[in-house]
């Protein structure tokens, strides 16, 4: 009975909490597409974060410490990305769909940096962020709603939704990058 | 026993379906998992404004890509298809939530200044023709709700409508990327929804060109504003400009802030789940061995 009303509690916490994901409508971009969009291709850990209020709102600066390039390479020996959203003590800005990080966190990351702009931004907003647990990375699309074009919902793919091994990803990144 | 056990399991399940598990889902300053996690023993909160009376304005030069007047203004058309828009929340019956249309302004920044007080801060609507620093060029428009993640009471909120990569009209005709769908979608965000699950509701997360579905609130999100903004005051009559809005010094020391104000979290708080099954736990248990006993 214990053991049932265990899994019970934990099936309808599940459902309870599941419903929680913020979300945000966004151009589907697979992996060659990503690619070929993306400006710098990199792999590397998570060593800071600081969220400031620019302009009125909450904006979070966070530090990437590089392993590997795949693309491109960052003029600084850090790469350095902002992106609307945060919080600070006594503010936070909420905007669905950008892409979170934390400190400590192995990543890796699809970026573009726009002109005019000082930092890199992760390209097609959480599409662009994989999170790395030794070999293995893992997409974190769960709150976007992903569109192929304008009016045709697209499936999202295993790219999207499945953990996936890092050295098969960057099999298929070259690969998209000498077939660009 | 074990139909008890069972008819208090559909108990909780239903407060967690009447909870919009399914459907409409408003912004929380925290979660349990994901993005925006809660901190240890943080409890989510629905982000929410802290009066029923709620003033935007609309940046006067409008868009290039949408009627102007001879000044090279906004046009009375494009102000209107944007009162609209937001005239469809105050329309809701189950909900006093009223958005107040201050006027035009030349301010085109999307800013929060705490210092300014209610003097100086405004919620704008604006048209970005230029350029769209937000990554995703896909993105119809966005909407930052600031807000004071102590009390989940909004001091800022503001749309911004990409103009720079999507065509925006009004009216019925040869519609493109309709402005009041569009509009209606951005200012649930504005009142402090996320997306729906819905796929007919207004807060549904995507839209298609050419879209109006949207226009018009379903059920689902009529709900939604009537469960964060319940009527508390019939034929409310507000002000214009209306009073501040702004979160005081009391109120950011104060976790849930004023009165009638629940969401869909705290609901069915996961301590309350939790409580539950650890009470039905003990029925079982003493149950079990009054059994044994006797």
């Amino acid at each position: 009975m214990k053991s049932r009303l265990l899994t019970l509690f934990v099936i309808v916490s599940a459902i309870l909490w599941a419903g929680s994901l913020a979300a945000t409508t966004v151009k589907q971009l697979s992996l060659a597409e990503l690619t070929a969009s993306s400006d710098v291709i990199v792999v590397g850990k998570i060593v800071h974060q600081r969220a400031d209020i620019v302009e009125g709102r909450v904006f979070t600066t966070t530090t990437l410490e590089p392993t590997e390039f795949w693309k491109g390479t960052a003029s600084q020996e850090r790469v350095v990305m902002r992106h609307l959203g945060g919080r600070t003590d006594d503010l936070e800005t909420r905007v669905a769909g950008m892409p979170a990080f934390r400190v400590g966190e192995e990543v890796l990351v699809f970026l573009v940096k726009p002109q005019n702009y000082k930092f890199y931004i992760v390209n097609g907003l959480a599409q662009g962020k994989l999170s790395l647990e030794g070999e293995i990375a893992t997409p974190n699309v769960g709150d976007l709603r992903l569109m192929e074009t304008p009016s045709v919902e697209s499936t999202p793919t295993d790219f999207h939704l499945k953990p996936q091994d890092l050295k098969s990803l960057r099999r298929q990144v070259n690969t998209a990058l000498e077939t660009k | 026993m074990r139909a008890a056990v069972l008819a208090s399991l559909v108990v909780v399940a239903s407060v967690a379906v009447s909870s919009s598990a399914f459907g409409w889902q408003g912004t929380q300053t925290c979660y349990p998992s994901g993005t925006y996690l809660c901190d240890p023993g943080e409890q989510p909160i629905q982000v929410r404004w802290k009066y029923r009376c709620v003033g935007y304005e609309i940046n006067e030069l409008g868009s290039s890509d949408l009627p102007r007047t001879a000044d090279g203004l906004i046009a009375p058309e494009v102000i209107e298809t944007i009162n609209q828009s937001f005239d469809t929340w105050n329309q809701v019956d189950c909900s006093d939530l009223s958005f107040v249309y201050i006027g035009t302004t030349e301010d085109n920044t999307t800013e929060y200044v705490d210092s300014r007080g209610c003097e100086g801060n405004r919620n704008v609507i604006s048209f970005r023709d230029d350029a769209w620093p937000y990554a995703s060029t896909s993105a119809f428009a966005l909407t930052s709700v600031t807000f004071d993640p102590n009390s989940g009471l909004i001091t800022d909120s503001d749309v911004e409508l990409n103009t720079a990569t999507h065509d925006f009209t009004i009216g019925d005709d040869d519609v493109v990327i309709d402005l009041k769908n569009t509009m209606t979608h951005e200012a649930g965000h504005f009142l402090g929804l996320d997306h729906s699950q819905v796929r007919v509701s207004t807060m549904f997360f995507s839209a298609a060109e050419g879209e109006t579905r949207k226009r018009d609130l379903d059920d689902d999100d009529i709900e939604a504003v009537c469960t964060i903004y319940p009527t508390i005051e019939e034929d409310r009559v507000c002000s214009n400009p209306p009073e501040c809005n702004a979160p005081t010094d009391e109120d950011r020391g104060v976790d849930n802030g004023c009165c009638a104000v629940v969401s869909s979290r705290e609901d069915a708080p996961f301590p309350l789940i939790l409580g539950l099954f650890l009470a039905i736990g003990y029925v079982v248990r003493r149950r079990a061995s009054s059994q044994n006993c006797s």
